[in-house]
């Protein structure tokens, strides 16, 4: 354990200092600042920051955490040489690369909040880091499980492009072809399984948006407005965190380096 | 002249009941300040009743509180609370049976099922009246202004909140109801069918269960009112259901989930009406032709409409969208191409209402994008050729109604 931490500490460290990090904060700050301050009022800026930061956080997370980890490799090489297990190194380096992360997701949102305060801080904050988790455990898993840089940066890519756009648009061509059939709780189990739909859905669930949903609206309600849906979300992410990240430590361990 | 009999909880005449039994035509008759418990009236001559001191009138949950079975009744400046509350008879504050003519003013209900309850009487005029309802569910409360075939009634000024219906209309022609505010009712905050050309002028509707809902009616005419706060998932600001020859004009619709919702309707204009943060600014469906959309204001809904009409059945012209991303090159304050305020994605849900969860995603601001500069997918169903640049100014529009609803019939 204390060696996951030094670890953690030393990556953190690193992923922190590296320059795409501070591009990235600054990033984040700028559309926050232009936001709060020309986006009108606070429900209009919430959902826009909301839109980019589904787009934005599960783009960044993916593509930094991939590069770290290639341009890291003579390092962790270097710590696997030192009597300290595996598992320590697999997870310190996780922890401390994620930490980084979630820091340059919330400090813009929790800045621009108590400078400017017109929007929903906390629901943003909880998306941006609950994506920033789940992303960082897709991309960890990916590089540690492709050696080639190349092919795993293109990888981290293409998981982003099916999961921002690619996903929605299959979803969107099968409600056109199959709209007369019962396809609305198929729909919720596909939107679940998708981490950025399921916090999208989240998030249109407790805006005023969720009025507009009509019938559907009203029998999703019964699931996924109340306590239960945050229960189901969790769970669906949990796994999304989760299995990527145990796959990996497998591979971790028994790969040859 | 007639006599004046004064009524107090001290007085020889200690109840309105024994005051009336005396009266004469035209008499006056003054109620003292005081709790008259247990009060159900029956007036059957022409009087006037004039309250001092804000008297209560106290209906003990037993029945309608006062029962007028003559024209020319004045009622004016009593508080009336506790009808109670009947699946028989409809219990009433003030109830007018065959009662043309009557005036109704300053006066307050409180706890009742029905407040004002004309039935058969024309000509009636209710003013500076305040009903509260009992604020219970739908099914054991009543309406707060009732109307049943008495044409030619003013409403004006009044506030109804927390009843059924706020304010509610069969087959009352004529009418004008003005200046009102209706509000917390649990299901329309406005609803009339069978009632032609009425007119509804500056009145303000807001926070109701369902909105406003209108039906089956001609001629009828909706200026300068405020649909403000109806959001729920079957809630619309204004509700038009087969209606006709009718101008809707110079309205605010504001956080709606629907700001119009019309069905079946013909020869209607909304014209110079400015829709704010709704959901669907307008939906046009159903067999509506002959609808008419100028001149209104389009900003910040999250549809501007939705339509399954074809082009021909409905004409839009020289509204401003805020969604507009066409240019001026002429400078004459009118966009150069023209404006389709159906987007794809809302024929979409239209079609697979699921599709709404889809809201908000990438592709589909994309797809609505694409769309948008390069129309080719969804037909053209309606079309604004021109589009206003820029937002006219919202003085113009509160300030100058009349002129703006007259420019834009005259330009039909």
């Amino acid at each position: 354990m204390r060696h996951t931490v030094v670890v953690a500490r030393l990556a953190l460290l690193q992923m922190a200092r590296s320059r795409p990090m501070l591009a990235y904060l600054l990033a984040l700050g700028a559309i926050v600042a232009a936001l709060s301050l020309f986006g009108g009022d606070p429900a209009k800026v919430s959902l826009t920051l909301a839109s980019l930061l589904l787009l934005i956080v599960p783009l960044i997370t993916l593509v930094l955490i991939a590069l770290q980890q290639y341009n890291n490799r003579e390092f962790v090489e270097m710590l696997l040489a030192q009597p300290i297990s595996r598992r320590a190194v697999y997870w310190g380096q996780w922890t401390g690369m994620t930490l980084a992360l979630v820091g340059g997701c919330t400090l813009p949102l929790v800045a621009g909040y108590f400078v400017w305060g017109n929007y929903d801080v906390a629901l943003l904050t909880i998306a941006g880091v609950v994506l920033t988790l789940c992303f960082s455990a897709l991309a960890y898993r990916l590089a540690i499980g492709q050696p080639d840089k190349a092919r795993g940066i293109g990888l981290a890519l293409m998981v982003w492009l099916y999961c921002a756009v690619l996903y929605d648009a299959i979803l969107v061509v099968a409600m056109a072809i199959l709209e007369d059939y019962p396809i609305e709780k198929a729909l919720l189990v596909l939107l679940a399984l998708n981490p950025i739909d399921a916090i999208r859905v989240a998030l249109l669930l407790h805006s005023d948006a969720s009025a507009l949903m009509g019938i559907t609206g009203a029998a999703l309600r019964g699931f996924f407005g109340s306590e239960r849906s945050l229960v189901v979300i969790a769970l669906v992410v949990t796994g999304w965190i989760g299995y990527p990240l145990l796959r990996g430590e497998r591979i971790f361990r028994r790969r040859d380096f | 002249m007639g006599g004046v009999l004064e009524v107090c909880p001290t007085c020889p005449l200690r109840t309105l009941e024994l005051a009336l039994a005396r009266a004469t035509s035209g008499d006056t008759i003054v109620v003292g300040p005081g709790h008259y418990p247990q009060t159900h009236a029956v007036i059957t001559v022409p009087v006037t009743i004039l309250g001092k001191g804000r008297p209560l009138l106290d209906g003990g949950s037993q029945g309608t509180i006062i029962t007028v079975r003559c024209g020319n009744v004045h009622l004016h400046g009593m508080k009336f609370a506790n009808t109670g509350y009947s699946s028989l008879e409809e219990y009433a504050a003030i109830r007018l049976e065959n009662a043309p003519g009557c005036r109704i003013g300053e006066v307050e209900t409180e706890n009742c099922a029905f407040g004002i309850a004309c039935y058969h009487s024309p000509g009636s005029i209710i003013e500076n009246a305040t009903c509260r309802g009992t604020g219970a569910v739908e099914s054991l409360s009543g309406n707060g202004v009732h109307l049943w075939k008495s044409p030619g009634c003013r409403i004006e000024r009044c506030s109804v909140s927390y009843h059924r219906d706020g304010l509610y209309f069969e087959f009352s022609s004529g009418c004008r109801i003005e200046g009102n505010e209706s509000s917390h009712n649990m299901r329309y905050g406005l609803h009339f069918m069978f009632s032609d050309s009425n007119i509804y002028r500056s009145n303000a509707f807001h926070h109701n269960g369902a909105g406003v809902a209108v039906m089956y009616s001609r001629y009828v005419r909706m200026e300068n009112n405020a649909f403000t706060d109806n959001w729920g998932p079957s809630s619309y600001g204004l509700l038009l259901k087969d209606i006709s020859g009718s101008i809707v004009c110079g309205n605010v619709f504001e956080q709606n989930t629907v700001g119009i919702y019309m069905e079946g309707s013909d020869n209607t204009s909304v014209a110079s009406n400015t829709f704010r943060s709704n959901g669907w600014a307008v939906k046009i469906l159903g067999s509506s032709v002959g609808v008419l959309l100028a001149r209104n204001t389009f900003i910040a809904n999250t549809f501007d409409v939705l339509s399954n009409a074809t082009r021909s059945s409905v004409r839009c012209w020289e509204n401003y969208w805020d969604h507009y991303r066409g240019y001026d090159l002429d400078r004459d304050g009118y966009g150069d191409i023209p404006y389709r305020p159906v987007s794809l994605f809302s024929i979409l849900i239209e079609r697979v209402p699921s599709a709404i969860l889809l809201l908000r995603s990438f592709i589909v601001e994309l797809l609505t994008y694409m769309e948008r500069a390069i129309p080719s997918i969804i037909p053209p169903t309606i079309e604004d050729e021109r589009p206003q640049m820029k937002a006219p100014s919202p003085m113009v529009q509160v300030t100058m109604p009349e002129l703006n609803c007259r420019r834009s019939r005259r330009e039909r």
